[in-house]
This record gives C-alpha cells, structure tokens and sequence, in this order.
C-alpha cells in the first residue's frame, strides 16, 4: 500500500523517551530573557552534576550559541546520526551549527520538519534534564514538543507587564486544556522584588519559582560562561528554580 | 554515521506500525531517497539491513529510488532543481544534516525571494509498505 510516512516522527519519539525530565522554557513574548534563562540553567545543573542537554528550538533565530560561546565552529560529530559537542558541561544542540548563523526564513511546515530532523538524528545517550530554548509565543515549535515528548514540564518566562501577564493566561490555559502540567514561572528583569501578579498566577495554578531582577551586568557575561554562573541571576536560578528540575530528574 | 540515524528511523517505524496493526512481515519496503539531503545510498543500505538483520521485523524485499529535489518560489511562481543552485561542499554538508539549511544559503534564482518550498526531494520518505 502507498503510505508516504514521515519515519523521524517515531525515531525522535523514541529519543525523547531516554530522557528524564523534558524542560521547554516558553514565554508570551520575545525579549523576556528565555535563552538566558535556559542557557544559565542547563549550566547550573550540569555545575550540580546532572546529564543536561540544551537545545536551541529558535529554529529561525537561534542564539543560544552566543551566551554559551559555543560558536559554530565544533560541529557535532557524527557517530550513528550526530553526537552535540559538550560546552562547559552541557550538551548542545542548535540548528545554528548547519545554518552557519545565516538568516533561517522558514514557514511553519518547514520549521516542524526541521524540528523532527534534529530531533531524529541528535544522539543525546543517557540525560537527566533536556532544557529547549523555544521562540517565543505558542507555534509550530510548542506544537511539535508536544506532539513529539510524552510530559514536558514547561518553564514560563514573563515579565511584569499586563500584557505579559495576559498573554501568560492563555498560554497557562493551553497547556492546561492539554494535560501538561508547568514546572512553574519566572518573572525577569523585574521592576520590583515582590510580584505584582502572585495572586493572579495563584488563580492560574501557576506556581511562582523567581522574581529576577534587571542586571544590566549579565549582558556583558554573554558569551563567558564563567562570567554568567557568577552573576546575581544565575544565584537565584541555583537557589530557587534548580532544586523544582532537580527534584523531578 | 548520520546514515544510520536514518535507518534505525526506519527500523523503529516498522517495529511500531507491527505493533499497532499486528502484521508479520514485509513483503515490499519502497523507500525515497530526497536528492536534498544527499543520503550515501551504500552506507544507509547496508545500515537498514543489519538493523533489520537484528529485528524480529522481516522485510522481504527493499527498494531505494532517488527522488530529484525539486523547489517553488511562493512569490514568483518560478521552479528549479538542485542544478541550477550553486551549492559549495560545505553548504552540501550542512543540508545533508539539515535539509533546511538549504534556505540559509540559497534563494529563489529567478526573484531572490527565500519564501519558497522544496516540492519533492527533501529527504527520507517510506513511500510503500506491502504487508502479510
């Protein structure tokens, strides 16, 4: 019979079950400090000692690369399908590596199939944690983790904007309609330490992890790993937010 | 090898649709090859057979026919093959592991427009699967 099937579906499936705990950090808008937020944390726990994977799913726009400093040099060898190098202790995945950092125009269903081709052939062996670096807003990227990964626990990003906080809801509320349960929420480059929102991300069921505020030092980290374990930031992350992925690996 | 990824894509696609409609074997594997992505025809074969070798899956007969990449631009209507592109070795490269790439390096030759789609030829498709 004429099937014409797509065969990476199944594989990245399979992929996806070897690892223990699936972590998209997702957020309403752009510029909220998700890739930050991602990076930092799969180096604090690979810091802790966990088998941590990092990757990049800002398939038109990844940069990842750039806070780690990982640039597109080391290109993931290959050894039945291709193995991500290990950057300051993180294994890391980007598409960055084959579109050598050029513009990546894509629709939505070339996206998907670049989605299931990563997804497919990067051999991630034995992970705790497998942090994703999504685009913002709820996408083709969103839907293909959901379609691909059995429970991810997504890891919201927001500011202290209503409309962020709008926008929140209504990712809070897909997610929920489809029986994915959030790890929780963090408010960045916050005006003030206590969340003007806690009650409302409480009628949400939104469990609030950290307030973090603007630190105009950790722009400057971007690209020394070094530099960025050491910023006020990435002590939150390590205090408040990694123990939450720690506890589920 | 990536080719391998490939195969064992293959493999487990067969594992899980036996599962799921509770066939024995495969009497015909028929299976597209994109010219996009640039499979090492051999090495993929060779791969799918000794993973086959080792599953309870038997496949009686497997064909691999290349399929030639062949693209659309969305804005001009214009069509072109892999051809008329000027694609050096490490652009190669990098498609062969991602397709997509090709839209990194390349654009439509009749408007410049990058929104265009690859209408056949992208990569790894199980085009017929004969069942007893």
């Amino acid at each position: 019979m004429r099937v014409r099937e797509d065969p990476r579906v199944t594989a990245a499936r399979r992929r996806l079950k070897e690892i223990k705990v699936i972590v998209p950090v997702v957020s309403p808008k752009g510029g909220v400090g998700k890739t930050l937020i991602s990076s930092m944390l799969a180096l604090i726990l690979a810091e802790r000692g966990l088998r941590v994977g990092l990757l990049d799913l800002d398939i038109t726009n990844p940069t990842a690369h750039l806070v780690l400093g990982a640039g597109t040099q080391i290109l993931p060898r290959e050894e039945r399908g291709v193995v991500p190098p290990i950057i300051h202790g993180v294994k890391f995945m980007s598409p960055a590596y084959y579109s050598r950092d050029a513009p990546l125009v894509l629709r939505g269903a070339g996206i998907a199939d670049a989605i299931r081709e990563l997804l497919a052939i990067t051999v991630w062996g034995a992970l705790d944690v497998l942090l994703l670096d999504m685009p913002p807003g709820l996408s083709d990227e969103m839907l293909e983790v959901m379609l691909l990964s059995e429970s991810p626990k997504p890891l919201l990003v927001s500011t202290q904007s209503l409309l962020s906080l709008h926008s929140i809801a209504r990712i809070s509320k897909m997610l929920g309609d489809s029986g994915i349960s959030v790890l929780g929420l963090i408010e960045n480059m916050a005006l003030t330490p206590y969340s003007p929102f806690k009650d409302r991300y409480e009628e949400l069921g939104l469990s609030l992890l950290a307030v973090l505020p603007f630190e105009p030092g950790v722009e400057e980290a971007v690209g020394r790993p070094g530099d960025l374990l050491g910023s006020g930031i990435a002590l939150k992350l390590r205090e408040l937010v990694a123990p939450r992925i720690v506890g589920l690996a | 090898m990536h080719e391998w990824a490939l195969a064992e894509a293959v493999v487990e696609y067969l594992e899980e649709k036996r599962r799921e409609e509770g066939w024995s074997n495969v009497k015909t594997l028929v299976l597209g090859l994109g010219e996009l992505q640039n499979v090492d025809r051999e090495v993929f074969e060779f791969a799918l057979k000794h993973l086959l070798s080792q599953n309870e899956v038997k496949v009686g007969k497997i064909i691999l026919h290349l399929v030639k990449a062949s693209f659309k631009c969305r804005r001009c209507g214009g069509s072109w093959t892999l051809d008329d592109l000027n694609l050096d070795e490490d652009m190669r490269e990098a498609i062969h592991f991602l397709p997509e790439a090709i839209y990194a390096f390349a654009s439509c030759p009749h408007c410049g427009s990058r929104d265009y789609y690859v209408e056949e030829g992208r990569g790894l498709v199980i085009e017929e699967l004969e069942v007893e």
